[in-house]
């Protein structure tokens, strides 16, 4: 029993970490109709500034998360603006592959570069908080601040996305892009908002990843590719979907490799592709 | 000059009779034939300028955590070489200077084989100096095979490199099987701990690794209580540990070529408050330490060198420091060091640059390196062996062989 529970809390957890850096990802997609291969990118650059800013001041890294979210979010505003803005005048099915093509170069762009500016090795934070323990049981505070995050931002960008003139503005672009810009929206400048929203959930996923595990420059694809599979999972542009698929691939991986750790993410991913022939839009996709 | 010789045949040609012109034909012909085959020849034969050797390295990509900066241990090897004259070579009766020429080949097999096929084709290249881990290093030994290039394996020896006959390839390592067993007798003689735990990621360098010490450890009373092996992108350890935990092991070992899965694993242990008597960690470098901080002191592990006082020894040191590292950050280190004097050896040893006699020579060779013997068994592995080490006030210090170790074995929860 105890073991059940334990495999229970470290899945759930797991999905947290996972549903945060698939957040951005599916927010990215629900309005700009873009398929981000660099959004892992800017987890992994998330993650390597902590890492930078942590060994020359030895600030929390948590601290240091907040203080390069702005960053992160110029970042993806301005990756917006260069890269994606002149595909936005194409064709819906060109746009999607060009956008897949444009984000698939800049992802290999930004490892090469910060491979030659930072080096290629594994790099990790020492930084921990103690965990709580219920006799066997234990709960890691650092996955639960995870897990507190991405229920926090789900809530707080539901609060943005219905309250807020932009939030409403970026609905109206999802929902119909002609209807938004007849009655004045800046498509442009939503979109490029909506990136730098992204880029900046992502530079917080990349905060925990280098806290609770490591970053390498090469590691940005592989996680983009799993992020995907949770937002498909869940149904393309939902977030609540992202936050699910995220809980089923973190509770399948973790019950699954109790017995055989080789099958824990191959059996994640056949549930993925069982509920696909379920659901071919996801959980929550419409 | 070739334009030139046509026209004299065809002057000829035009001036003499039939008989005498055919004679001349026939004359001018084998002129340039014997132009056109002896003069590349020639060229050929003169001597080289250097002595170059090729190899990958995984610059990038999964294994380059403990790869690290290998490609400047290998330039500043080659710098020293180069300041005392380079490699004397008695066919050409002079020393020459020797360069590398090295390529990324982000730890994929594919790649590798596509450079060292690209290299086969520079008659240039003297020889080849294989990538990093059994599994890019099986690609790479076709290569050697295939153009009969002499190559000196480095961080390879895994059972299937030996499998086949193959010339024209040479360990430097000892049986993969065989990594871990200097630590079996620390746990003898020290007692205490009785129960092991091993997790491995799935390369064939780590199975073979792990494979050799669970055996060891049987044949030697002790008890495996948790053995698995996980897939080299494995993020999510919690399951694992919680299953280890419960087998309540005394000593938990991680065999991972990956830096990410060792410094996963470990700080998902230290999240599960898990306290063994022992950790045993088969790569530890830098970025490992430097990732876990305090949390790494006393974590044992292995390292390629013993403490000595030999040339060699101060040689290797140097390098290490001219390359900006010191043996105990990258634990690999010297098995370059090793590979690096066999190739020394087997060309000063030959007198030659000709490809099959260094081959021999690699093969039967029985030289000294950092005042270890080094040779080649008959089936092409090496003499090398790893060397328990440990992190003790944050460096990886030596612990084995006891005469020679610079400090002794803690237990890290005694």
């Amino acid at each position: 029993m105890e073991v059940a529970v334990q495999l229970i809390i470290a899945g759930i957890l797991q999905g947290g970490v996972y549903a945060l850096a698939a957040f951005g990802l599916s927010l990215i997609f629900g309005v700009s109709n873009v398929l981000n291969l660099a959004h892992g990118e800017f987890l992994m650059l998330g993650g390597l500034f902590t890492f930078l800013l942590f060994s020359a001041t030895g600030l929390n890294p948590f601290l240091i998360g907040l203080m390069i979210v702005p960053f992160a979010f110029f970042l993806g505003y301005f990756f917006d603006r260069l890269l994606m803005r002149p595909l936005a005048a194409k064709k819906e099915h060109i746009r999607l592959m060009s956008s897949i093509l444009v984000t698939l170069g800049a992802a290999l762009f930004i490892e090469d570069v910060t491979s030659f500016l930072a080096g290629a090795e594994e790099k990790g934070v020492d930084y921990t908080l103690p965990s709580f323990f219920w006799g066997d049981i234990y709960v890691s505070y650092l996955r639960l601040v995870a897990m507190i995050m991405i229920a926090a931002l789900t809530v707080g960008i539901h609060y943005y996305l219905k309250k807020t003139f932009t939030g409403r503005a970026l609905r109206a672009t999802t929902q119909n892009i002609r209807g938004a810009m007849l009655v004045g929206v800046d498509t442009h400048r939503i979109r490029s908002v909506t990136f730098g929203i992204g880029s900046g959930l992502a530079s917080i996923a990349g905060v925990f990843y280098v806290v609770l595990l490591s970053i390498a420059p090469d590691m940005g694809l592989g996680v983009t590719i799993k992020y995907l599979c949770i937002i498909v999972l869940g149904g393309l542009g939902s977030l609540i979907g992202s936050l699910v698929g995220g809980l089923i691939l973190g509770l399948t991986e973790s019950v699954v490799s109790y017995y055989t750790p080789h099958w824990g993410q191959t059996a994640a991913f056949l549930i993925l592709v069982l509920i696909l022939l379920i659901r071919p839009k996801g959980l929550f996709g419409k | 000059m070739e334009s030139g010789i046509i026209s004299v045949i065809l002057v000829n040609y035009k001036k003499g009779g039939t008989t005498m012109r055919k004679k001349k034909l026939i004359l001018c012909l084998a002129f340039l034939m014997t132009v056109v085959i002896i003069v590349p020849e020639l060229t050929w034969a003169e001597d080289p300028k250097e002595i170059k050797i090729g190899a990958t390295l995984a610059l990038s990509g999964r294994f380059k955590g403990i790869v690290g900066t290998f490609d400047k241990l290998g330039d500043e090897w080659t710098g020293l070489v180069n300041e005392r004259g380079g490699i004397y070579v008695k066919e050409y009766g002079k020393k020459l200077p020797i360069k590398f020429e090295v390529y990324d080949d982000a730890s994929k097999p594919e790649n590798a084989r596509k450079f060292y096929e690209k290299m086969a084709t520079d008659p240039s290249i003297a020889f080849f100096m294989g990538p990093f881990s059994s599994f890019i290093s099986n690609a790479a030994i076709t290569v050697a095979g295939k153009h009969k290039i002499p190559m000196q394996m480095v961080c390879a020896n895994d059972a299937v490199l030996f499998e086949k006959p193959n010339h024209w390839r040479v360990g430097t390592l000892i049986r993969a099987e065989g990594e871990w067993q200097h630590l079996v007798p620390i746990y003898k003689q020290k007692g205490g701990v009785k129960t092991f735990a091993t997790l491995t990621m799935d390369t064939l360098h780590n199975k073979g690794a792990i494979k050799g010490f669970e055996a060891d450890l049987k044949k030697n009373g002790f008890e495996v209580v948790y053995s698995a092996i996980a897939p080299p992108p494995t993020k999510n350890f919690a399951p694992m540990i919680t299953k280890i935990k419960k087998a309540n092991p005394d000593v938990v070992c991680i065999e991972a070529l990956s830096m990410g899965f060792t410094i996963g694993f470990l700080k998902q242990m230290r999240e599960a408050g898990f306290k063994p008597k022992e950790i045993i960690i088969g790569h530890v470098t830098k970025h490992v330490i430097d990732a876990l901080g305090p949390y790494a002191e006393n974590i044992t592990g292995l390292a390629y060198y013993v403490e000595g006082d030999t040339q060699d020894h101060k040689d290797f040191l140097e390098v290490t420091r001219r390359a900006g590292f010191t043996w105990g950050e990258f634990m690999e280190s010297g098995i370059r060091w090793w590979a690096y004097t066999r190739i020394k050896q087997s060309i000063e040893l030959a007198g030659t640059l000709d490809r099959k006699k260094i081959m021999d020579t690699l093969w039967s060779m029985k030289t000294k390196v950092m005042g270890m013997d080094s040779y080649v068994t008959p089936e092409g592995y090496g003499a090398l062996e790893s060397y328990p080490c440990q992190v003790q006030g944050g460096k990886f210090v030596s612990i084995w062989p006891m005469e020679k170790a610079l400090k002794l074995h803690k237990y890290r929860n005694p």
